[in-house]
């Protein structure tokens, strides 16, 4: 059973905002200053790891951006070589139509087989 | 409400503010003053709006509680990223012959050292009943709890506060 009662606590809280509410900074003080979050301040060696941090990121960006331009230097010159590619009829082209169907017909024999290199035989 | 009648109302409540202050603020004098201005600012700038739906110093209170709580969510970050590289600037300190002309002293530091072993509940409804003079529905609205809740609170948290100064005083 405890000893203390309402009366008594009362007491204890006068006693304590007595104590506290003895000396307040006035209100027009407290309203005027402008705000300082926290009151700490970086010192030298929050300096250095802010800067060092900052020096990580731009390290970072060019990185990327020398991964990018890597990247699309590959696709560019794939592009090129695409681009540039030829089928191996493209040589029909090139030949007259009278040089394909200017000599006899031979069994056996396409007028192509001068113009295109030997595949395989059977 | 226009700026003069918000100063002098704040004005009016300043002790009384400050004391709550120090009580979201674990009784620390420099953390109290620092969020008493900011809640002042948040005030006056217009950032906390007051609606009427309470009394002004229910609702100012309720401001107070909330500043406090961003102050050490803020402290809380700035010492996860800082903390081995940062030093705190300390204000005046407190020194103990200041306050030894004060009669009650010894029951003001045994309440204080009582208090800081409830919980942060227990803690805020007993200041403000005790310490303010507001109803626990009050201070269940300054706290942003329920009032059975706080009934509860209170009920414990006193009980809990008188045995810890019964076993001080033996």
């Amino acid at each position: 059973m405890s000893g203390t009662n309402d009366e008594e606590l009362r007491q204890h809280f006068g006693a304590l905002r007595e104590v506290e509410l003895a000396r307040v900074r006035s209100f027009a003080e407290l309203s005027r200053r402008p705000a300082t979050l926290g009151r700490t301040r970086p010192t030298r060696g929050a300096r250095w790891v802010l800067a060092g941090g900052l020096g990580a990121m731009a390290a970072a960006a060019l990185l990327h951006v020398h991964m990018q331009r890597r990247h699309e230097a590959t696709w560019r010159s794939a592009a090129a070589a695409i681009s540039s590619w030829t089928p191996p009829s493209d040589a029909l082209l090139e030949v007259s139509d009278r040089a394909l169907v200017g000599g006899p017909a031979t069994l056996g024999a396409s007028v192509l087989d001068a113009l295109m290199p030997p595949s395989r035989e059977y | 409400m226009n700026d003069a009648e918000l100063r002098a109302q704040l004005e009016s409540l300043h002790s009384e503010c400050f004391g709550w202050s120090l009580a979201c603020c674990r009784r620390d004098r420099d953390d109290a003053e620092e969020v008493l201005q900011m809640a002042y600012l948040a005030v006056l700038d217009g950032r906390a709006r007051f609606d009427g739906r309470s009394s002004f110093r229910t609702w100012v209170f309720g401001v107070i509680r909330l500043t406090a709580a961003t102050l050490r969510r803020r402290r809380w970050l700035r010492r996860l990223l800082l903390d081995r590289h940062a030093h705190r600037v300390h204000g005046p300190t407190e020194h103990p012959s200041l306050e030894a002309a004060v009669i009650d002293r010894d029951r003001a530091e045994r309440l204080r050292r009582a208090l800081d072993r409830l919980s942060e509940r227990q803690r805020g409804v007993l200041q403000l009943v005790f310490y303010h003079g507001l109803t626990v529905d009050e201070a269940a609205e300054v706290l942003g709890i329920g009032v059975g809740s706080a009934r509860t609170h209170y009920a414990r948290g006193k009980a809990r506060l008188a045995d810890l100064l019964d076993a001080e005083r033996r």
